[in-house]
């Protein structure tokens, strides 16, 4: 049905060479960003005035109501996590970009203490998601 | 999960109609053309028609004087200088100007080497700003705030000032950009409505940009509401708002906030909430609050962490309209972490207790926990290792319950092999765990088979996963699209121990979304382990347009167990007829044509062919402040452990953000409960801007959560839901001008609120 | 100096030409008078002797011609304008063309400036057509050290912020 493999990642060209920084510079979100990029081949440098720019600049995590008991009580969360990052080339102004992940879970009162490490685990894998969707980004780049 | 990767270019904000909210500053006829040198050196220049002087004492300018010292620049039709005692006065269209500020008056005297000047018959306006009005005596202090006496301060624009504070006194500090009034009498249209002794208000927007002015109310639950906060700016590091809130039926409620921003990035807030009497309920008792987070940051390494809440009762979030919490969650979670962050490593300690509202049973508090988390990339031909440990002390308050001691170990090897055409990736995992429980007083209580002393656990995991990236192009409503086919697969092998041995401390069975299928664990936090020997199986097909933007992303996948899964939560390890697959979880999301978005997420129970859940989202979203959503959220047989009963979740929604002028603005939403045939929740809110002030009115009718309580009325006895109408007026334009934007509406509502979390980076 | 008024005049040029009928003296090239302590530069000089009363008018043009006098408290006044004219009598200047006065700590440019030597008083106008201004500018550091105080809180804050 005229499916063939995936030959290039389709990330722009100019864009194969560029450098990482963060306003965090330890924090998961930037590890897990560099190992993305250098999955997907892409040749990580120094940040300098010649080559263009990666920046994460913040993530947060919301947490919204998604539904209740008859009791008033909440059965469902949603966590957003967002994450806010420019792509800027040499001497242009900086695109800025969002990604936004959202997943839900249940609420337990009894178990409180399970759900706070669920809901450790989902940022883990909301962060790993959004890494990819960064990677997405790059690829649907247009200057 | 949602695919709104939107491009946020960074757009003004957007302007009331421009039109009306113009502050026109004057601009002196003439000044003087002055390059940096000038400025620096500071030397005066004068220039004039005519000039007249007696050298080296006091000359005498005249037509078009314009003085400028530094950034300050000075117009009049007449000034005299006197060189010797360093005096000038002017006068006449006499205009004052600095990068801050604009003054005109009918004169000025100063002194050049001391630097302060004082106006009389003055206008003042701040530059960037909303702010201006007039005073009668106007000083400029060698630090350059600003003295006004009898004077008046407003953000409307002139002619239509719909409010101004007439003070005997006012000062503006400079540098901190935050103004201090005495004695004020706020006028609405010309009429003093309100006499405050003092207050200071935030002209940056380094504070808040609208300061909340009065608050009017009336609710089923309260009686009529009336509050009035006030802001006190005490120094460029701490500032506080006191809210005397009053209600009919309860009596006064007293808020104060007490924020604090130290310099290394250390900030946190303090709160207090005191109601003496609450006459609504029996032997009308005090109800309080207090609560304290902090959150801080020292250079790249550490991050620090504390917040904690604690309130008189259960009901309290429920009956009052809190700072603090706006949602229905009734867990008070206390903490305090102290994280130190590495390249490859990271270390946290961390203490955490939480405070369940309206149930008796205590949960676990950790006391607290170690955790070490190393990262080596490429250790060895891009194999990557990682290790995460951790040493977590388990009490309970109620010495019923047994206390233990976990060490956990979990070293970790993977090897992704990565391409465009898919991707292959094994993992290599291995859980070490040792338990010190001590639970006597529990089993001689429950009678229940009590936990070993000491408990050793050693598991292995393999993963592999493995995924192949088919495209190809795809004409669709004549558009062309590149449609992705990414098939993937995964083996998890998981041993077994028993673990009925094992206290529950923090392990509870994890939801399985599209995403959860591919996870290796069954159970959160570490006391279960579940035995897996199964195959998940997962496909994703993706449209993308010429821009290459992700249009629709559709996934479903499935977990085929090979053996069934015999660790569970209850102590026993009897397998009741398990199921030999997992759900069907499958996901949407799709922008379907110009703003209209669809999401929808379902797990389908193969086996007993019904659904564990079901969500769908249609939104039409056109702008970012324009909003339309519809919902419907099913979730069959839940466990309601509030009140331990299996109910059916069936709720649809909807939710309308919408501007209907350029300063008139609504939003709704209305939820309803399909069970039990009742509304949950109804808000609708109009909010009309104005250059200068806004108002909020807004209709509420909502559910409230009733808890058991050591006073009456009893929950049963208390109304279920409460209804009430919203009236408050918000002084605008201090600080940055623009709209106020919805927020502060939106976060009214249940579902709406969106409550901003603790990220440990 | 103030007696400076009293002292003699004496010229000096490359070449004069006199017309004694209308009392005139006319020199040429690097005019240089001293009365005193004042000393004027200039490139043409036309001395006018007025005996009915007793008075020298000189008339000097240059590019600039420029003036130089040392006052009573020992500081130095300095002045300079296309054009010159110095009633001896009354001890005044006339500076005109782009005029500059500099004395007392403050300068003056203007497009005609009236200069009494004796009570240093000036009176500085623009052209008529307005676009060449009075311009007077007083040097910081003669007049005020912008408070010390200030300056050193405005560096401190700038180091704290980078």
């Amino acid at each position: 049905c005229g499916f063939k493999l995936q030959g290039s990642y389709s990330i722009p060209d100019e864009l194969q060479t560029l450098s990482l920084s963060s306003q965090d510079k330890y924090s998961e979100l930037t590890h897990l960003v560099r190992e993305r990029l250098r999955l997907n081949s892409i040749n990580l440098i120094e940040p300098n005035d010649k080559t263009p720019r990666l920046k994460l600049i913040k993530d947060s995590l919301d947490r919204t109501t998604l539904s209740l008991y008859p009791t008033g009580n909440v059965a469902e969360y949603e966590l957003i996590y967002q994450v806010e990052f420019t792509i800027s080339f040499p001497n242009q102004e900086a695109q800025l970009f969002q990604a936004i992940i959202r997943r839900d879970y249940l609420d337990d009162p009894r178990t409180s203490l399970a759900k706070s490490r669920e809901m450790a685990l989902l940022v883990k894998e909301m962060r790993l998601q959004a890494a990819d969707k960064i990677i997405q980004t790059l690829a649907a780049f247009e200057q | 999960q949602d695919i709104t990767t939107s491009n946020t270019q960074t757009s003004a904000p957007t302007q009331a109609a421009a039109g009306q909210c113009v502050i026109v500053t004057p601009v002196a006829p003439r000044r003087n053309v002055l390059t940096n040198a000038d400025i620096e050196s500071g030397d005066i220049n004068v220039e004039a028609d005519h000039a007249e002087a007696k050298m080296g004492k006091e000359a005498h300018f005249s037509g078009g004087v314009t003085f400028s010292h530094g950034e300050r620049q000075i117009y009049a039709e007449e000034a005299t200088l006197n060189r010797e005692t360093q005096q000038l006065s002017a006068k006449g269209n006499l205009t004052l100007e600095d990068p801050r500020l604009t003054i005109t008056a009918d004169s000025i005297d100063a002194e050049i080497e001391a630097n302060n000047a004082v106006m009389k018959g003055a206008e003042y306006w701040i530059k960037g700003q909303q702010v201006h009005g007039a005073a009668r005596e106007l000083e400029i202090t060698p630090n350059n705030d600003l003295i006004l006496s009898n004077s008046s301060f407003t953000t409307c624009p002139p002619g239509q000032e719909s409010w101004k504070l007439q003070a005997g006194r006012i000062k503006i500090n400079s540098e901190e950009e935050w103004g201090e009034i005495w004695n004020a009498k706020l006028k609405i249209a010309d009429v003093p409505v309100l006499y405050i002794p003092y207050m200071s208000i935030p002209i940056s927007d380094k504070r808040k940009s609208g300061l909340l002015f009065p608050k009017f109310s009336t609710s089923t639950i309260n009686g009529v509401e009336v509050a009035t906060p006030i802001y006190w700016n005490i120094n460029p590091q701490y500032d506080l708002t006191y809210t005397p809130h009053y209600m009919s039926n309860r009596g006064l409620f007293n808020k104060l906030e007490f924020r604090y921003l130290l310099d290394n990035e250390q900030s946190g807030q303090l709160n207090v909430e005191y109601l003496p009497t609450d006459d609504s309920l029996n032997g009308s008792p005090n109800r309080y609050l207090y609560h304290w987070d902090h959150q801080g940051k020292v250079d790249d390494n550490w991050r620090f962490m504390a917040n904690f809440t604690d309130v008189s009762d259960n009901n309290y979030f429920t009956d009052l309209d809190s700072d603090i919490r706006k949602s229905h969650d009734n867990q008070l979670i206390r903490v305090g972490e102290v994280n130190y962050l590495e390249k490859n490593w990271d270390l946290g300690l961390k203490v955490q207790d939480i405070k369940v509202l309206g149930i008796s049973d205590k949960p676990y508090q950790v006391m607290p926990q170690l955790r070490w988390n190393y990262r080596a990339l490429n250790v060895f031909k891009n194999i990557n290792f990682s290790m995460y440990s951790e040493v977590s002390n388990f009490e309970n308050k109620d010495n019923a319950q047994s206390s233990a001691t976990r060490l956990h170990l979990e070293p970790s090897v993977i090897l992704p092999i990565y391409g465009p055409a898919g991707s292959f990736t094994t993992e290599l995992k291995l859980y070490q765990t040792n338990y010190w429980q001590d639970d006597s007083r529990v089993a001689e209580a429950a009678q229940l088979s009590p936990l070993d002393d000491s408990v050793s656990r050693t598991i292995p995991s393999v993963r592999i996963h493995g995924q192949i990236n088919f495209e190809k192009q795809l004409q669709l409503f004549n558009q062309s699209y590149r449609q992705t086919l990414e098939p993937q697969a995964q083996y998890l092998y998981v041993g077994h121990q028993d673990q009925s041995k094992i206290g529950l401390y923090d392990s509870a069975l994890l939801q399985e979304d599209y995403y959860g299928l591919f996870r290796d664990r069954r159970f959160s936090g570490l006391d279960r382990i579940a035995d897996a020997n199964q195959f998940t199986v997962g496909l994703t097909t993706r449209l993308f347009d010429e821009h290459n933007k992700e249009q629709m992303k559709f996934s479903f996948g499935q977990i085929f167990y090979l053996r069934d899964s015999r660790v569970n939560l209850n102590n026993s390890e009897n397998i009741v007829n398990r199921p030999s697959s997992s759900v069907l979880a499958a996901e949407l999301d799709a922008h379907i044509y110009n703003d209209w978005y669809l999401g929808s997420e379902i797990q389908y129970d193969t086996k007993n062919r019904e659904s564990k859940k079901t969500e769908f989202t249609l939104d039409f979203r056109p702008e970012n402040n324009k909003l339309f959503q519809l919902s419907y959220r099913f979730v069959p047989d839940l466990l309601n452990t509030n009140t331990n009963n299996q109910v059916d979740i069936a709720q649809a929604g909807t939710r309308v953000a919408w501007p209907i002028k350029d300063n008139l603005y609504y939003v709704g939403n209305w939820y309803y409960d399909l069970k039990q045939k009742r509304s949950v929740e109804a808000y609708t809110g109009f909010q009309y801007e104005s250059c200068c002030w806004a108002v909020r009115l807004s209709y509420r009718y909502r559910i409230k959560a009733n808890y058991d309580d050591n006073f009456t009325p009893t929950p049963d006895e208390r109304e279920q839901f409460e209804s009430g109408v919203y009236l408050n007026f918000v002084i605008k334009g201090l600080g940055s001008a623009g709209s106020l934007g919805v927020t502060d509406m939106l976060n009214d509502g249940i579902f709406n609120y969106r409550k901003p979390l603790y990220l440990r980076n | 100096k103030l007696d400076d008024i009293n002292q003699i005049i004496e010229i000096d040029a490359d070449h004069s030409e006199a017309d004694f009928q209308n009392n005139l003296i006319f020199y040429k090239g690097n005019v240089k008078i001293t009365q005193g302590t004042i000393k004027i530069n200039a490139e043409e000089l036309n001395a006018f002797n007025d005996k009915q009363n007793g008075n020298k008018i000189l008339t000097v043009l240059g590019n600039p011609a420029t003036f130089f006098q040392i006052l009573d408290d020992g500081q130095q006044g300095t002045a300079s304008a296309k054009k010159i004219r110095y009633d001896k009598k009354t001890g005044t200047l006339v500076l005109s063309g782009n005029a500059i006065l500099d004395v007392g700590g403050s300068k003056w440019t203007a497009e005609v400036i009236r200069y009494n030597i004796e009570n240093q008083h000036a009176i500085a106008e623009s052209s008529s057509d307005g676009n060449s201004r009075v311009r007077t500018v007083i040097p910081a550091d003669n007049y005020q050290k912008l408070n010390k105080q200030e300056k050193d809180k405005k560096k401190a804050q700038t180091e704290k912020k980078q």
